[in-house]
């Protein structure tokens, strides 16, 4: 059994030096530097988990303090949490550079780089624990930091807007802690491949367990479904997202949001689908379909009123939650590679879009699309840049969002077929009006902010922005990429999506046949 | 006494969502405050099963232990919630300071 050491890295490194920047608050200069030595190693360290699980076509396991499974945490690397772990490093090391000339003096010296370190210390532990109650601890640990961040600086906008961001993250956290306590109570293990396989053990599905698993499922519907950012529960994000500087919201918008998504797509392929099926009932996979359809729609209508740039980008992240949702909720192959492969493309343009923006506010001073406009004179750069994430959000051919679309819609009408089910096809439409609506508001930014004359003065000369544009170019090189290379792409996220179907041959064996010699 | 927690846990549930809905920042908290301790009582309740003390001896079945497994679980939540308390009072009290008002009726409605 070979221990596979490197799982800790990308959790390690980031909290070691993350504790070192406490430690080294009057330099911000050390801080800087230590964060993207921290950043580049850790995403050093995804591309070799990447290239084990992936090319190796293996499925790393590390049983911290040598417990046996299925008792003791686990560490667990399947191709999803690879892939997940690739593009959140990348992400984090993009924005992390970014940040360097982006946060202000007073941020940095309050401990911005302290915090967004133990962020993505929580982020990577999330993707990579195998064990449910230290999924709540990562998540908890990911929540504490992304309070901090969201009301580092104190203005008053923060303020508000961040007692609702902690108080509805408060309570998901309570139902959190709830859910895996009724779970644990049926169960009795906290391993998520033991939970798995015995909750399709004939001894564990009484009348009553089919039961208490909805009421589970439904509780863990709704903890990720806030953190997410699903149908009725998404009312605290466009605010929460806005207020912060930039960069937090460029990281807040492309990966905490995934995180939820990621979770929710792990427990409900690992627990609750393998469950539902036993059970023989597959109402809870419609309510997450139906909901992915509301998520799409009103997150899209939401995007079409706003004039702030930055709020438009905010409410086009829950329209795209939708699209994943409904892949997840569909649950066929095609349909969760899709998804996957819809999240990684958002990771990457979602930020890409929000660093653009942070750009367009320091040039112009203001978010307000109503007061700016002509800005393609000024940096046509910056727009080239602009314009090929908007296509690619909005799903333009050659990009990447065409295709995590395309897979999914298909998938979505070979299930309509199959079944006839008619809300699927409700839903297909749905997503088709929703990808032209994304487009219309990505070309009313383009038109009021790019475009036209200018209203407000703006200096290029005098303003520093040119540091921030290397960022943006990684993003855009990697959504062409995402686009050109396709085939590739969809092939990793296919994979993937087989082993989550088919987790006995995979993660349930690679876990619990990883036994400590004794 | 499982019927005496459950009702417990309910009553924490309910008291805590109907304070949740006050319009004060204060209330809002110790909402917040009995939802976890909701959270934490369930987990036990739960997980409860009395058996003998959880040390190894000779010839017993591991039946017949009590589970240590829930206590060091609630352990954690408690010291997480207890922590993420501490924040929201800080920032309560940050927006009291700067904003002068805990009513969020009047925390409505950011700018920018």
């Amino acid at each position: 059994m070979i221990q596979w050491i490197e799982l800790a890295y990308p959790v390690i490194i980031p909290l070691g030096i993350g504790i070192l920047c406490l430690i080294f608050r009057t330099r911000p200069a050390l801080q800087k530097a230590l964060t993207i030595v921290s950043m580049a190693s850790t995403f050093i360290v995804a591309i070799y988990i990447f290239y084990q699980v992936y090319f190796k076509q293996q499925i790393l396991v590390l049983n911290l303090g040598n417990w046996s499974p299925p008792f003791g945490i686990i560490f667990v690397a399947d191709l999803l949490t690879a892939t997940m772990l690739i593009f959140s490093a990348l992400t984090s090391l993009t924005v992390g550079i970014y940040a360097l000339f982006y946060i202000d003096e007073g941020r940095a010296r309050h401990y911005f780089f302290a915090f967004y370190n133990f962020l993505i210390v929580g982020v990577h532990g999330s993707f990579l624990t195998g064990d449910i109650f230290n999924l709540y601890v990562f998540f908890e640990v990911m929540l504490m930091a992304s309070y901090a961040l969201a009301t580092l600086g104190n203005e008053p906008s923060q303020l508000t807007e961040s007692i609702k961001y902690t108080s509805i993250n408060l309570v998901a956290s309570a139902f959190f802690v709830a859910g895996v306590g009724v779970l644990y109570g049926i169960v009795g293990t906290l391993n998520m491949a033991d939970i798995s396989q015995k909750v399709t053990q004939a001894a564990f599905l009484t009348t009553t367990n089919k039961g208490v698993f909805m009421v589970v499922a439904v509780i863990f519907l709704t903890v990720f479904g806030i953190k997410g950012g699903i149908f009725p529960l998404y009312f605290w994000l466009p605010g929460t997202y806005v207020v912060p500087p930039t960069a937090v919201s460029a990281i807040f918008g492309g990966l905490l949001t995934k995180v939820g998504i990621y979770c929710l797509l792990r427990v409900f392929s690992l627990i609750f689908y393998r469950a539902e099926s036993v059970t023989g009932t597959n109402y809870l996979s419609t309510i997450i379909m139906v909901l992915g359809g509301f998520t799409m729609i009103l997150g899209v209508f939401g995007a079409i009123i706003q004039y702030n740039f930055k709020k438009i980008l905010s409410h086009h992240i829950i329209s795209q939650v939708g699209y994943m949702i409904f892949g997840i909720g569909l649950g066929t192959v095609g349909a969760i590679a899709g998804a996957i492969l819809h999240i990684v493309h958002n990771i990457v343009v979602k930020t890409s879009l929000f660093l653009v923006a942070g750009i367009h506010e320091r040039l112009t001073q203001t978010n307000d699309l109503k007061k700016t406009g002509g800005l393609a004179n000024h940096v046509p750069l910056v727009a080239t840049f602009f314009l090929i994430s908007a296509l690619a959000l909005a799903g333009v051919p050659p990009l990447s969002g065409f295709f995590s679309k395309f897979i999914l819609i298909k998938a979505g009408v070979e299930s309509f077929i199959e079944t006839r089910r008619i809300y699927l096809a409700i839903i297909i439409v749905i997503s088709l009006i929703t990808s032209l609506l994304t487009l219309l508001s990505m070309i009313k930014i383009w038109i009021l902010g790019f475009w036209g004359e200018s209203k407000t003065p703006v200096v290029p000369q005098q303003t520093k922005y040119r540091s921030l544009i290397p960022s943006i170019v990684v993003f855009a090189f990697v959504a062409v990429l995402m686009g050109v290379f396709a085939d590739f792409f969809y092939n990793v996220t296919l994979t993937a999506a087989q082993q989550l179907k088919n987790p006995e041959a995979h993660y349930i064996k690679a876990v619990l046949e990883h036994q400590f010699p004794r | 006494m499982e019927i005496l927690t459950a009702l417990i846990v309910g009553i924490l549930f309910g008291c805590g969502t109907y304070l949740l809905l006050k319009r004060t920042l204060f209330w809002i908290i110790v909402g917040l405050a009995l939802y976890s301790h909701g959270a934490n009582l369930l987990l036990m309740q739960v997980g409860l099963f009395r058996g003998i003390d959880p040390i190894l001896k000779a010839g017993l079945k591991p039946e017949s232990y009590t589970d240590p497994l829930p206590q060091a679980l609630i352990l954690t939540a408690i010291v997480i919630g207890f922590a993420a308390t501490a924040f929201v009072l800080v920032l309560a009290y940050k927006i009291h300071q700067n904003l002068l008002t805990t009513d969020m009726d009047q925390l409505r409605g950011e700018k920018g």
